[in-house]
């Protein structure tokens, strides 16, 4: 999951990056609203966390901006104001969340679970495909009875891979949806971490999920 | 007690008013036409007694009456009695009363059965016939009397209901009328406290009518819009507020729980702490600013006063910011061209001074100078002026630089003005002096404080 965070109180940038990161999505952040424009015109992100009083554009006209673009990202707004024009006008532009500082992360986290799943249509916080269960609440993965433990990449990817079950997912797609721009890794990193992912949940098991589409790239699926 | 509307009040004492006007003329009328007619009634009963008096003569002792002896006249009858109260001769007159008793020369008033009579006696003495009584008499019933006064006053008494009823509509559609505006305005009103909508306004002077209602009408819209500035001002205010006091508690409280999350990390509690102590600086500055900023608004802030010594603020104040100056390599230079102390409030004096400084460095260039300098001007007023060579302030933002948290359009910068002009100004202010600003985008910008003072005596 790639998440982009607008907000432009430094500080408060500095940790969501933090926390976000510590809870294996891929981060990218910025401070003010034209440089957001850049990144999101760059990359789809899956979620993206906008302040709506920002300098340069404000959030309000980025939301405008991105919905007449047709961009697919889920989009939290994030704002210090009491009026509720605010958070009317925002949802009635196309944001799918709200939220009024100060929050609790936890509070932030839950609803970004909530977006991707709706993204996803998976009814809550554990995606299952055989017998394969990862719960992103808990940052937990089982197959069978068996827990598995991931890195926070390897999680990310499976997270990513398992909303877009039965899609087939090309390499510039997964390394757009899991790596932030300052990761510098190797070019073959998708399959880098393909090949571990595949290590803990396929090999010691009969069914394989993970499967390579010749020159398209790969797909979660069961057979 | 039940109270009527103005409307229903207006109504009734418009028509009791009419009608007692009507009634009053009326009866006027009426009274000097009854006495008129009872007069001439009166004096017709008198000339016909006189005038039969004269028809009677006496000769040798006999009584001789003359043929051609009238004995009625325009409904006055003459009768002749002897004493005792013998009719001798004469026509009398149905219903009069008998045994009436007779009085010399005097027109009296008496009630018969159905109705009153006049009645006129003259004595006719004489030694050898004795006492003779010539009565004259008519009806004092103003019916016999004028048949065309009785009329009227009949018509009256069936016109005073009708007339009545008039006044009563008139008086309705008058005040109807004259209070249709007033309608307006209640309509209006209550949309306004139903809806919460402090828009709509009245409109009716729009009209062009300039009656007393209208002018109410166009002042309460007036108070409107003023009620609906503030209104505005006021909801823009708590939301520029609760946004400067929210941002630094969001950082406070995610910092906080980064910190927790991460408590085996020396090095970034210690960061997470650095910050959330800046943060809370901020946000007691900001406190304090606004609630300084509230009394002031209450007018509950009393001035100290106190010898100030000009001067001796601008030092103080640069020295105080040398290491703020510093960071940005910034210059300040103090020039004070005369010496100049005000009975003043201190504290508060150098808070004015101690924000546009700050401010100065704040938006100051790198490297660049910072002056402040004190003279006096022509009119005996003390100047402090404060410059800087920073970024200057765009010129459609100028006026608005003193407004709470007025944020310029598009700035790059977030903080905005916050508070420190609005409560410079009103330091200024409350001293009975005053503030402006000139400036000019990339060249840097200037603030000055006039106060007032009266030199001290030397």
């Amino acid at each position: 999951m790639r998440i982009l965070v607008v907000e432009d109180e430094r500080n408060l940038n500095n940790v969501l990056r933090k926390q976000l990161e510590g809870q294996g999505y891929s981060v990218d952040s910025c401070l003010d609203g034209k440089e957001a424009k850049e990144y999101m015109e760059m990359t789809e992100y899956d979620v993206i966390v906008l302040d709506i009083m920002l300098p340069g554009m404000s959030g309000m006209e980025l939301l405008k901006w991105a919905r007449d673009n047709d961009l697919n990202s889920q989009i939290i707004m994030l704002t210090a104001r009491d009026s509720i024009e605010d958070r009317v006008k925002g949802l009635d532009q196309g944001a799918d969340d709200y939220m009024t500082k100060p929050f609790a992360f936890e509070e932030l986290l839950a609803r970004i679970r909530m977006l991707t799943r709706k993204k996803s249509g998976n009814k809550t916080n554990v995606y299952k495909i055989a017998d394969l269960k990862v719960d992103v609440a808990k940052m937990k993965v089982t197959r069978g009875e068996k827990e598995i433990m991931l890195t926070s990449r390897e999680f990310s990817l499976l997270h990513y891979m398992i909303t877009n079950k039965g899609v087939v997912l090309s390499r510039p797609q997964i390394e757009e949806h899991i790596f932030n721009y300052d990761y510098e890794g190797a070019s073959n990193m998708v399959d880098v971490y393909i090949r571990y992912l595949r290590k803990k949940i396929d090999d010691d098991f009969e069914v394989k999920l993970i499967h390579t589409v010749r020159g398209k790239g790969y797909v979660l699926k069961e057979i | 007690m039940k109270s009527f509307s103005i409307k229903t009040r207006l109504m009734f004492w418009y028509a009791f008013v009419m009608i007692l006007i009507v009634m009053l003329s009326v009866l006027m009328l009426l009274i000097t036409g009854d006495r008129l007619t009872r007069d001439g009634a009166k004096s017709n009963l008198t000339v016909t007694t006189d005038r039969a008096i004269g028809d009677i003569r006496i000769n040798e002792g006999k009584l001789n009456i003359d043929d051609d002896m009238v004995y009625y006249s325009n409904g006055a009858y003459v009768v002749i009695y002897m004493d005792d109260g013998t009719p001798l001769s004469g026509l009398e007159l149905e219903e009069f009363p008998e045994n009436v008793k007779f009085e010399e020369d005097k027109i009296r008033e008496v009630d018969g059965e159905s109705k009153s009579f006049y009645v006129y006696d003259r004595l006719i003495e004489n030694k050898k016939v004795g006492k003779i009584w010539v009565r004259g008499m008519a009806s004092a019933d103003i019916e016999e009397i004028s048949p065309a006064i009785a009329r009227m006053i009949k018509m009256f008494l069936i016109a005073l209901p009708i007339m009545l009823i008039l006044a009563l509509l008139g008086g309705y559609f008058a005040s109807k009328r004259a209070f249709a505006p007033l309608k307006e305005i209640n309509e209006t009103a209550q949309k306004i406290h139903d809806g919460s909508d402090l828009s709509l306004r009245i409109g009716i002077h729009q009209e062009g009518k300039g009656d007393e209602i209208t002018e109410t009408a166009r002042l309460f819209d007036e108070m409107l819009d003023s009620v609906e500035k503030n209104f505005e001002a006021e909801k823009r205010f708590t939301d520029d507020a609760s946004h400067e006091l929210r941002t630094p508690t969001a950082v406070i409280l995610t910092q906080s729980e980064y910190a927790l999350g991460n408590l085996d990390n020396k090095a970034e509690v210690e960061q997470a702490l650095r910050i959330i102590l800046g943060q809370s600086h901020k946000m007691t500055d900001l406190l304090d600013k606004l609630l300084m900023l509230a009394r002031a608004d209450n007018g509950r802030v009393k001035l100290s006063r106190d010898l100030v010594d000009l001067g001796l603020v601008l030092e103080l104040s640069a020295a105080s910011h040398e290491r703020e100056a510093q960071s940005k390599n910034i210059d300040i230079s103090v020039n004070v061209a005369r010496e100049i102390s005000l009975i003043a409030d201190m504290a508060l004096i150098e808070r004015a001074v101690d924000n546009l400084l700050s401010n100065a460095i704040k938006y100051g260039r790198q490297d660049g100078h910072v002056s402040m300098i004190l003279s006096e001007d022509m009119a005996g007023n003390a100047i402090i002026d404060v410059s800087d060579d920073g970024i200057g302030i765009p010129a459609e933002d100028i006026n608005h630089i003193w407004d709470r948290f007025y944020r310029a359009n598009g700035a790059g910068d977030h903080e905005g003005m916050g508070l420190g002009l609005a409560l410079t100004q009103w330091i200024v202010q409350a001293h009975g002096g005053e503030i402006s600003a000139v400036s000019e985008v990339g060249k840097g910008s200037t603030f000055r404080i006039t106060l007032p003072f009266k030199r001290e005596e030397e």
